[in-house]
């Protein structure tokens, strides 16, 4: 029979199936169509995989030995950040030439356990650097909405995968709004949790204290889903938070906070601001009280993030060095070796957040970098723990503008950087916060999403699964 | 600003060989990061010290628990670009 792709989620595709509408091998087969059809020219899949009829039969089987699996056959697209035993993972970048994973990250085994199938590997900034995936060594992720411009990023892939159809959800990492503003550049719905709560285990790491991985989808409901099959504690990740973190149950949140001198300082594009008065509107005709608050620290985030993240990152990214594995370079030396891979391997946006870095953890700017962006980092911590005492969560736009065009901000690093002015509060925080679609902006003829963002306190996710649902309508 | 002498030094430190004009351009680009960076200077000033408790301290895995010699060395060589005799193969050092 015919699969209606449109209406289909993956929680009603646990329906269909039990129903035997169609299998999960003709159901694969169709978003491999469609992948086909549209990857050339949206570029979100650097990989299709060739197992996906065995694996699709496997789960066909489980179900028909009865197995309950809370994600049976949900065809999902996987970040090329994320290990899957045997896989090639390039994490975007030429570093990593010809290396396959040798262990699955513990979100992959999770999912699988959960019956999932994985489409693909999706397309990235190189090692996850990046607000549009233009420093991909494999080509942009065009958006699906208007191929002229960028998918966001870094997991531009993975959105775009779920917002051209070639998936029903997908997973990406979120360091400092990775997943929230490309879910708001294509139209999908997509969640940082709470650090800790997902394992990042097999996660290729850029900043350790603030990466986090999480899924997207076209509905909360599916967020939920993926969420609830990926989270939890994991002995393989010493920073996961402890079993029964999210064990007892909550009242509804009733209350939503503003941040208005916040937004007034994030240059928001026209569109964005009227979606962002009409989704509080909507919260007020569907009964929630919305709350002006202060977070007097939060402006300051994106520069505390520039000293944190690159700092980590060039800490993490020491270990690509043309010895152990992926690409190595010839030298005289085993000095040359290592200068030389780097040299090439990486690409520019990765060597400047390296010696970023490297400069303000060296001797001497130490404490007035890495040290005074620790300290700013506790403010807005403690400005969060004051806001949550007054609300349940706070909203902002995901972005200050809707996606923008291909080229437009790859000369400004800086202009780039500030794509993210309002997603890395809720990464030096540690909380969770969610993307939903809301709104459309029109700009130069195209009609392109726009995304506002739900935080909540830690472990709070189901704040953001309530409000959100309640914001776009879902049962 | 930022000088070209100190972005070499830096590419050094970590291991990054850069072409010249590599290195004039990262000190433009770092420059202006740097300078905006350095807004938090004037929010945080000399209380870097008194912001309490730090927020983000090391977690390490205990010590236990180990798997046995040899498990993962055969799949963990198949990734490594030079090998030999079960070890990785690197440019003599000394």
């Amino acid at each position: 029979m015919a699969i209606d792709l449109e209406t289909l989620s993956i929680k009603s595709l646990q329906a269909s199936l039990k129903r035997g509408d169609f299998s999960v091998r003709e159901l694969v087969e169709r978003y491999r169509e469609i992948i086909i059809e549209k990857n050339p020219s949206i570029n979100a899949y650097l990989e299709v995989f060739d197992d996906l009829e065995s694996e699709a039969v496997r789960v066909d089987n489980a179900i028909g030995n009865g197995a309950e699996l809370p994600l049976a056959g949900a065809p999902l697209a996987i970040k090329d950040n994320i290990l899957i035993e045997g896989k090639q993972v390039s994490a975007g970048s030429k570093i990593l030439a010809g290396y396959r994973a040798s262990y699955d990250a513990t979100v992959i085994s999770r999912l699988r356990h959960a019956g999932a199938i994985f489409l693909g590997r999706t397309n990235l900034d190189e090692f996850a650097m990046g607000s549009s995936t233009e420093n991909s060594a494999f080509g942009v992720t065009k958006n699906p909405h208007d191929l002229k411009r960028v998918a966001g990023g870094s997991s531009g892939g993975s959105a775009a995968a779920v917002a051209m159809g070639g998936a029903l959800g997908a997973l990406g990492s979120d360091t400092g709004g990775s997943i929230r503003q490309p879910a708001s550049f294509c139209g999908v719905v997509g969640l940082k949790p709470t650090y800790g709560s997902v394992s990042r285990s097999g996660l290729i790491a850029m900043g350790s204290s603030l990466d986090v991985i999480g899924p997207f989808a076209k509905s909360v409901s599916d967020v939920e889903l993926l969420f609830k099959v990926v989270r939890g504690n994991d002995p393989l990740d010493s920073t996961s938070l402890p079993h029964g973190s999210y064990g007892e149950a909550h009242p509804a949140p009733k209350t939503i906070g503003i941040p208005r001198t916040l937004l007034e300082s994030g240059s928001m594009d026209a569109s964005v601001k009227s979606a962002f008065e009409s989704a509080e509107k909507t919260f007020l005709e569907r009964g929630f009280e919305i709350i002006d608050i202060e977070l007097p620290h939060a402006s300051h985030a994106l520069a505390a993030y520039y000293i944190v993240m690159p700092a980590e990152a060039s800490s993490n990214l020491a270990r690509f060095d043309g010895i152990r594995y992926g690409l190595s370079k010839n030298g005289e030396t085993l000095l040359e070796v290592y200068q030389k891979t780097r040299g090439e391997g990486f690409g520019s946006e990765v060597r400047r957040r390296i010696i970023l870095g490297a400069y303000v953890l060296s001797a001497g700017y130490y404490d007035a970098y890495y040290g005074r962006a620790a300290a700013l980092r506790g403010y807005i911590q403690n400005d969060f723990t004051s806001a949550f005492k007054k609300v349940d969560a706070i909203m902002t736009p995901t972005a200050p503008t809707p996606a923008f065009m291909i080229g437009e901000k790859t000369t400004d690093p800086l202009a780039m950087y500030l794509a993210d002015i309002f997603t890395v509060t809720a990464n030096l925080a540690g909380i969770p916060a969610i993307s939903l679609p809301y709104g459309s902006a029109l700009q130069n003829g195209s009609t392109l999403p726009v995304g506002i963002q739900l935080m909540a306190p830690h472990t709070r996710e189901d704040s953001l699964f309530v409000l959100g649902k309640a914001l776009l309508g879902e049962e | 600003m930022f000088e070209k002498d100190t972005v070499k030094k830096l590419a050094q430190l970590s291991r990054l060989l850069l072409t010249e004009a590599e290195c004039e351009d990262l000190a433009g680009e770092l420059g202006s990061i740097v300078a905006y960076v350095s807004e938090i200077e004037n929010v945080v000033g000399e209380r870097a010290g008194d912001a309490g408790a730090p927020l983000s301290k090391n977690v390490l895995r205990d010590d236990r628990n180990a798997h046995e010699p040899g498990m993962y060395t055969q799949k963990i060589l198949d990734a490594a670009p030079d090998k030999e005799r079960g070890f990785f193969k690197v440019k003599k050092i000394l």
